[in-house]
């Protein structure tokens, strides 16, 4: 109270001394604060003037500029260096304002990547400063710390973050902070093992830090399988799997790395292990399942064992069926699985479900509708239905009749049904056997889906129920909101449509139904003109 | 942290200050600082007030707001440490433990708090709560300082140090003492470091005493975090424990706190577990399920487990326990729509969205994007329920040009009919018992007709709806906003009855001009009828 008092004395007692230049600041301000500028550009810029103007009283004038950046700092952060710029360069040892100014300075440089340098320089300069305040001195220690790190010298950040943990320790928040980064330090470093031990530590002293001890576990498990180090990954791994709180997203992270490192060890079994692990964690997204369903897809079929490459295709279908659009060898492998199975049945059913997905990524790709649209069915879904129809017939006729038929559309070459060249899909009569292993998984993923249309439409096109594939687009679309949504699972319709091998009249058919509803075009009831929906014809 | 700014301080103490033209015949120099400060004369106001804050014959509460003026109006300036002199030389001055003088302790830290000089403030506190004995001051200075410090030490992060200080206060408090703020922040800080019987405790003191908003949202903060990590912990059913209580504390004071207690709660159960959650919510807490997350979890559950009406009813209490509120109303309406839609009742999907469109705006000009939002609903369920566009832009069309088609002449031939007139959704004895119930609950005054219309629209009985919405129109008082608010559920009922907007002004020339239009003769052209007659 002593100081302080004599503090406030002494400036009172300066600004009583008529005609002083405290006296001609007091009102300086009193002024702009009656014209409402002093917080604003105009009374900045007349403090300036009038603090350059008293270089002969640096304390006073560097006072000003403080006070001048305090005020800039709130209201125009842009402003805030070159004052204090100006208050280093005229007044390097007008204490203690210089060395606030300096660590003023060093925050505003820290913000920029271009001035960091300065910012570490201005840091290192204020903390040699014997009256730096401890609050302070924390501020500028930490920050310290993180701007190495940010401009990748690790060895100093290291150093920094492990002097701010000793100096410091009253700061549980920062002191957790700068140990998990110097971990991190560590591992820029090369030393990912030299980090673990922080990871224990963290968990020990700040139990409550789990998300920066977890960051750094995940550092360290990479670090070590870069390094090819597997014997101190596994665990590392293991054990971050064993902290990641359920529905993380890093949960994925840690099984594919956990996977990847057995599949270099050539442990093809434990990398299924945890495949299998991914699949099943229910808390993950359905693209991570199936994503996993495709790793696990891939080491089965380089084991080579066909049955195993088959119940993998059916659950990757299940987990997301219109994810196979962007899979798609996982068809194509079924395919041939079935081919060296020797059963050509369900192998040109699934060859049938991989032309016709091929044919609707038209409509998910945002291709316009029209246009006979065979162009956008990928060469590789014809070959497989083509193969296929080469196992069960033997020969290649029907083949080339599938191919005739995939360039031409059943209007045949010249584009009109009816006509004499029309043409038959040959593959129309050739219906996916029954499965009780597949069809109990393909109910069950229809019974998740009961919600979404758009994934059930996929999954009946894998199964082999194109009319009931077709309702349930026709669902989505008719459900779909918004004009935007609305446009495209229109298209989706309109390919799908042409996916199970009907004629263009029949996608044109569905649209004047939904222009002019059932009494057609006239409004009227039982007239000739009245439509169907040519989808609810379809048999059931 | 930081406190009242400066203006608004020297509103405060010239509000206290006798005013010009008080009945005082010399000049009280007092009354003349505040003038001044009032008039942005500053430094006349400090002079003046000097001259009250140096005088010892002056009272220790005249000299204590002349010291708190000079101080405030060096603020004013840019004169912090000119400040922070003149609340040191009124704790000198008038006694540091002085009741006038008090102020001035935590007035200082928080000058020096605004300049991020958290040293100083947290020396400058450390010294006060060392130096005065705590447990005599008056309640709110013992809190003030003891929080302030405690804020302060958190702000520069020494957590311990600002447990501490929090711990200390609540060691001291006394009957009386304001500590909701404190406790909360204490919670939370207890939460964030798993200390959680600390932090629970704090929770249990806190419990039913959300004093004002600052309390409110900082409890809401504490009961988060406490919830949000206990699972982790292993500690679930004290999570969920917690998260049933956000919901009935917070579902009004702080919803987004409340809506995140839901998920949480429902984020991760079963099908089963998740539905019989929802079926235990109280009234006030229903609302709650209007939030497209919680209703994308408790959708496919019930459908999955066949209990799509029982869902529906409980959607339907949700839209009865908040009248005319119009988020809950089309999220609720919205939700019913898809159950039905997947449960292959598309007559009932339309009658649901009927009720969205039903309850939406008071007009459409007033609110034209809920109005048109509920228009595309009932628009595109038109779509799903047909299988095609016809009748939902029938409908569309309705709106814009009403029964008399676009010539607006009706008995022509581009007169257009109501796409919903034939509506006929499946009974439902039990749904209609619920709203039976809740309209009988309903007392015959203003806001209980008011409240028996909503329940009408929500039953997809506008007639009856509008016939309630009379009787409140009725017996509202002359004051505008009632009246005004009767006459738009007028509109309301009327949208809601002829399925369209057209011609709901109608009923306000018929108010203005009487029956015999605004001619003001009889049995001329420009006679009007009463829209709602035979009601």
């Amino acid at each position: 109270m002593r100081a302080g008092l004599l503090a406030a004395l002494a400036l009172a007692a300066a600004a009583a001394r008529a005609g002083s230049a405290r006296e001609d600041l007091l009102a300086l301000r009193a002024g702009l604060a009656a014209q409402r500028t002093l917080d604003r550009a105009p009374g900045w810029a007349a403090q300036v003037s009038f603090a350059l103007a008293h270089k002969d009283d640096p304390a006073l004038a560097a006072e000003v500029l403080y006070d001048v950046a305090l005020s800039q700092r709130e209201a125009d952060r842009s402003t805030v260096a070159r004052t204090l710029e100006q208050l280093l360069d005229a007044f390097p040892n007008a204490q203690p304002w210089a060395g606030l100014a300096t660590y003023e300075l060093a925050r505003a440089y820290a913000e920029r990547s271009s001035t960091q340098p300065k910012a570490v320089e201005l840091y290192e300069r204020f903390l040699k400063l014997s009256a730096a305040d401890p609050v302070r001195r924390a501020e500028a220690s930490i920050a310290l710390a993180r701007l190495h790190q940010a401009t990748s010298k690790p060895a100093l950040a290291l150093a920094a973050y492990r002097a701010f943990v000793e100096q410091f320790p009253d700061r549980p928040r920062l002191c957790a902070e700068a140990l998990a980064s110097s971990g991190l330090a560590l591992i820029e470093l090369k030393q990912p093992k030299e980090a673990l031990p922080i990871c224990e530590r963290l968990a020990k002293e700040y139990p409550w830090e789990g998300e920066a001890r977890r960051g750094l576990l995940l550092a360290i498990a990479q670090a070590f399988r870069t390094a090819e180090d597997t014997e101190n990954a596994v665990p590392a791994y293991e054990k971050l799997l064993q902290e990641l709180p359920r529905a993380d997203a890093r949960r994925s992270q840690a099984y594919m790395g956990l996977a990847m490192l057995y599949i270099q060890k050539g442990e093809s079994q434990k990398a299924a292990d945890i495949y299998r692990r991914l699949a099943a964690d229910r808390t993950l997204g359905a693209s991570y399942r199936a994503s996993a369903y495709r790793q696990l897809f891939d080491l089965q079929r380089r084991v080579g064992e066909q049955a195993g490459v088959i119940r993998l295709a059916y659950d990757i279908i299940a987990a997301q069926p219109s994810g196979i659009i962007q899979s798609g060898n996982v068809l194509g492998e079924l395919v041939d699985a079935f081919v060296s199975e020797g059963r050509v049945d369900e192998a040109l059913a699934m060859a049938k479900a991989q032309c016709r997905l091929a044919y609707l990524t038209a409509a998910t790709h945002g291709y316009a509708a029209g246009g006979g649209g065979w162009t956008s069915v990928s060469q590789d879904a014809i070959f497989a239905v083509v193969r296929a129809l080469k196992a069960k017939e033997g020969s290649l006729l029907p083949a080339n009749r599938f191919i005739a038929f995939a360039e031409h559309g059943p209007e045949g070459p010249d584009g009109k049904l009816g006509t004499a060249d029309d043409l038959q899909d040959p593959t129309a009569a050739y219906r996916l056997p029954a499965d009780a292993e597949r069809d109990k998984v393909f109910a069950a993923a229809a019974q998740r889906f009961i919600s979404d249309p758009y994934e059930l439409g996929f999954l009946y096109l894998c199964w082999d129920k194109p009319a009931d594939a077709l309702r349930a687009f026709r669902r989505h679309y008719l459900e779909a909101g918004e004009a935007t949504k609305l446009q495209r699972a229109a298209v989706l319709v309109a390919q799908a449509l042409r996916a199970i091998g009907c004629p263009e009249a029949d996608v044109d058919a569905f649209f004047d139904y939904q222009t002019y509803g059932p009494n057609g075009p006239d409004g009227k009831p039982n007239t000739k003109d009245d439509l169907k929906d040519p989808i609810l014809a379809l048999p059931e | 942290m930081r406190g009242l700014s400066p203006t608004l301080l020297l509103a405060a103490l010239l509000a206290a200050l006798p005013r010009d033209g008080a009945a005082t015949e010399t000049p009280d120099p007092l009354a003349e600082a505040s003038a001044a400060a009032y008039k942005r004369q500053y430094l006349a106001a400090i002079a003046k007030a000097a001259t009250v804050a140096s005088e010892p014959k002056e009272t220790a509460e005249r000299r204590g707001k002349a010291f708190e003026l000079i101080a405030q109006s060096y603020l004013e300036i840019g004169c912090a440490d000119l400040a922070i002199a003149a609340y040191h030389q009124a704790l000198v001055a008038l006694g540091r433990d002085n009741p006038s003088a008090l102020p001035a302790w935590w007035r200082i830290a928080e000058t020096h708090a605004a300049r991020q000089e958290l040293h100083q403030a947290i020396t400058h506190l450390e010294k006060a709560t060392a130096e005065l004995d705590l447990a005599k001051l008056p309640p709110e200075a013992r809190v003030k300082l003891l929080a302030t410090l405690a804020a302060c030490r958190e702000q520069a992060g020494q957590t311990p140090a600002a447990l501490a200080t929090y711990e200390r206060l609540f060691a001291l408090a006394q009957p009386g003492d304001t500590l909701g703020a404190s406790v909360a922040r204490a919670a939370r800080l207890y939460a964030e470091m798993h200390r959680f019987d600390k932090a629970m405790a704090c929770l249990e003191r806190l419990y039913g005493k959300l004093e004002n908003e600052t309390v409110v949202a900082e409890a809401a903060k504490a009961y988060q975090e406490l919830a949000q990590k206990l699972p982790a912990a292993g500690r679930t059913e004290e999570a969920d424990a917690l998260d049933r209580k956000i919901l009935s504390l917070f579902v009004r004071k702080e919803p987004s706190a409340a809506r995140a207690a839901l998920l949480r709660l429902i984020g991760g159960e079963d099908d089963a577990a998740v539905l019989k959650l929802a079926a235990t919510l109280q009234d006030t807490e229903l609302r709650l399920l209007a939030q497209d997350e919680a209703l994308a979890i408790l959708t496919p559950a019930a459908l999955r487990l066949d209990r799509c009406d029982e869902l529906a009813r409980l959607l339907t209490r949700a839209l009865l326990a908040e009248p005319f509120d119009e988020t809950v109303s089309y999220a609720c309406s919205k939700a019913i729509v898809e159950l039905r839609l997947r449960q292959g009742r598309p007559d009932d999907a339309v009658a649901a969205a009927y009720v969205a469109y039903a309850t939406c705006g008071f007009a459409a000009y007033v609110t034209p994007q809920s109005f048109s939002r509920a228009v595309d609903l009932v628009a595109d369920t038109l779509r799903a329920r047909d299988g095609h566009l016809v009748s939902g832009n029938a409908f569309r069309l309705y709106q814009v040009h009403g029964p008399a088609g676009p010539d607006k002449k009706p008995g022509t031939p581009d007169d257009l009919p109501n796409p919903l007139a034939a509506l006929a959704p499946k009974a439902d004895p039990e749904l209609d018992k619920l709203l039976e119930a809740a309209i009988a609950a309903r007392p015959a005054s203003v806001a209980g007709h008011r409240a028996r219309g909503w329940a009408y629209l929500v039953w997809g009985k506008p007639k009856q709806a509008l016939a309630e919405f009379k009787r409140a129109f009725a017996l509202c008082s002359l004051e505008t906003t009632e009246l005004t608010r009767a006459a738009q559920d007028i509109a309301l009922g009327l949208k809601a009855l002829h399925a369209t907007p057209v011609g709901m002004e109608a009923f306000a020339e018929f108010q203005r001009y009487g029956p015999n239009g605004p001619d003001g003769k009889p049995k001329t052209a420009d006679d009007l009828t009463d829209p709602l007659a035979g009601l």
